[in-house]
């Protein structure tokens, strides 16, 4: 493990300072994928016991079978308790030996070669995301593969988006932000209009100020990256898939009424003193994703999401 | 020996093998890169009886988003005219393709809707450079770009050369992300800014394509006692006084919107830039616009 580990790192540490590269460019909206590797790695680690029984979910869909169907959801969930620990008990048996896949190993092995000789950042990070499933695939096989399915899927965020495609996703989400952010001003009462169709937002008062979305910074970074965070800790969550949808969406609605309200309180200042909020902007970027955090905890207490996975030991 | 122990000798083999490759990949890359020769830029370019004289500069403010590209970039000055900023850089990631206005501006520049013009060479289809408004938080620029290969003409779209792309991406071949831009300034002479920038994009893919600057030039140079001390030439004409400004940003630009299926630039009359004889630089290649 050791050993693939450093291997692993040897081939993709260049990569790797050219991905970051990407991430902390001024105004990215990638500026999650900073965070990516640290999350995937302690997904792993709290569902470290999970990962060693990828068959569990065999055994118990086994067990199951043809049992389930006429209980009540409260019984359901106390026989899978019961059942889970006879499984458990069933595990201490000699495992089947795991179904290995090697080609696809074999193909992310040549798709690295291919990828160090073209030498982009988003060839080269998908290279990596496929070299890590192909290692999973064969050292763990197949049962690994679908139970490791989400820390896997949630590497794909590591990879940097073509520069253009980015650009296209921000000029449209500044757009809407600004639009947004006119109606806003415009029922508190402050004149203002958008000049040159999203940017800068105009504030018309005496001393007419000019409000540039990455001179204030919108908070899409930021906005991206509680998303991001949220996503993940939903999957530690024991919850139906709806529930953490719709706890996603809360948290999306109220990170963009924070955003909403942020850019108010600037464009306010701005009329009055235009160098405060050079100090506030930054100030206020940071707080951003906590306040978010905050209320999206108060949202995932209110919907009774906060029981953890059975394998996940904190 | 178990299975296990087998299963992480074939991962440890194949991390080895597919390192050592990775390795070797990445010298002949690197090998490959080197080998291509930066086209040399000239020292001074000559427009009408004007010498802007060249000096190293900085990289682009955004040159991040094209993933730092091995670039010369340079800056002429003649005077108190706005500088010329050149940049020919080497396109070997996608991002080195991106819009200019994403790595010539600030984060919020972009290119100003309604104000492109085409420049096409007589008679041809090929769009050759196409010159735009960009404006950021700070500054607004006049910007001409395009892209070549060596011994190769301009083509102001990667997408009119996928081949060359292609190979520049994949196989590491040359291939140049032109630019030149000015800043302007509300006192800036809209006329004289593009015919110097069509000078320059002349000379420049004419020293791009053939390696040598076109034959014209010689004959405009002014003899070396007669410059100033910043280069331009003693009594040079003054630029036409005629000739509309380009206005401040947030004013309506004398660049007007190209007409569909029109073909602006180049000699025809029907270009948005040829309001004014003195707009022809004499002696360009395209005959100037």
């Amino acid at each position: 493990m050791l050993f693939t580990t450093v291997l692993l790192g040897l081939i993709f540490a260049l990569p790797f300072a050219s991905w970051m590269r990407r991430y902390l460019l001024a105004d990215s909206l990638q500026f999650y994928g900073v965070v990516v590797l640290p999350l995937t790695l302690t997904w792993l680690w709290l569902n470290r016991y999970r990962l060693m029984l990828p068959e569990l979910d065999t055994l118990m869909k086994r067990y199951q079978a043809g049992r389930m169907d006429r209980l009540t959801s409260a019984e359901k969930w106390a026989r899978e308790e019961r059942e889970y620990n006879a499984v458990i008990s069933l595990l201490k048996e000699k495992p089947l030996p795991p179904k290995r896949l090697f080609w696809p190993l074999l193909l992310a092995g040549f798709f690295t070669l291919i990828a160090s000789w073209i030498n982009d950042p988003t060839i080269t990070a998908l290279a990596f995301v496929f070299m890590i499933i192909g290692l999973v695939g064969y050292r763990h096989g197949t049962q690994a593969l679908r139970v490791a399915a989400f820390p896997l899927l949630f590497l794909f965020l590591l990879v940097p988006i073509p520069g253009d495609l980015l650009e296209s996703a921000r000029v449209w989400m500044t757009g809407r932000v600004m639009s947004l952010l006119l109606h806003v001003l415009l029922n508190l009462g402050i004149q203002a209009e958008l000049s040159l169709q999203y940017n800068p937002l105009t504030i018309l008062a005496t001393q007419p100020y000019a409000l540039w979305a990455s001179q204030v910074r919108l908070g899409l970074a930021p906005a991206l990256l509680f998303l991001v965070c949220n996503i993940w800790y939903l999957s530690l969550i024991r919850a139906r898939f709806r529930t953490k949808f719709f706890a996603i969406v809360c948290g999306m609605v109220w990170m963009s009424m924070l955003m909403i309200a942020r850019l108010a309180l600037l464009a306010w200042v701005g009329i009055n003193d235009k160098d405060m909020v050079t100090y506030l902007a930054p100030a206020t970027l940071i707080l951003l994703p906590l306040i978010g955090a905050v209320g999206e905890l108060f949202v995932l207490r209110g919907i009774k999401c906060q029981k953890y996975q059975k394998w996940v030991s904190i | 020996m178990s299975k296990i122990p087998k299963v992480g000798l074939h991962i440890i083999a194949l991390l080895i093998l597919t390192g050592l490759g990775s390795f070797g990949a990445r010298l002949a890359n690197h090998w490959r890169i080197s080998r291509q020769e930066m086209v040399p830029i000239p020292e001074h370019i000559d427009v009408n009886q004007y010498r802007w004289m060249g000096a190293d500069c900085a990289p682009p403010v955004g040159d991040g988003e094209r993933d730092h590209p091995i670039a010369l970039n340079r800056v002429y000055q003649l005077g108190i005219h706005a500088p010329v900023f050149v940049s020919i850089a080497r396109i070997n990631t996608l991002n080195g393709l991106r819009s200019p206005a994403s790595y010539l501006m600030d984060t919020d520049g972009r290119l100003m809707e309604g104000n492109r013009a085409e420049i096409r060479e007589v008679g041809k289809k090929r769009v050759r450079f196409v010159m735009e408004i960009a404006q950021g938080h700070d500054s607004t620029i006049l910007l001409m770009h395009w892209v070549q290969a060596p011994n190769q003409p301009a083509y102001a779209d990667y997408a009119d050369i996928p081949k060359s792309v292609a190979k520049a991406l994949l196989l590491h071949s040359t291939l140049y992300s032109c630019d030149i831009w000015v800043p302007l300034r509300s006192d800036s002479n809209g006329a004289f800014i593009r015919s110097t920038l069509v000078r320059f994009a002349d000379d420049i893919e004419a020293q791009i394509q053939t390696g040598h600057l076109p034959k014209d030039t010689a004959n405009l140079l002014p003899p070396p006692g007669q410059l100033n001390q910043d280069g331009s030439p003693v009594n040079t004409p003054v630029p036409s006084p005629a000739i509309a400004p380009i206005p401040a940003p947030g004013i309506p630009s004398p660049l007007s919107p190209t007409p569909p299926g029109s073909s602006p630039g180049g000699n025809g009359s029907s270009s948005p830039f040829s309001n004014s004889p003195a707009d022809s630089p004499g002696g360009s290649p395209t005959g100037g616009l």
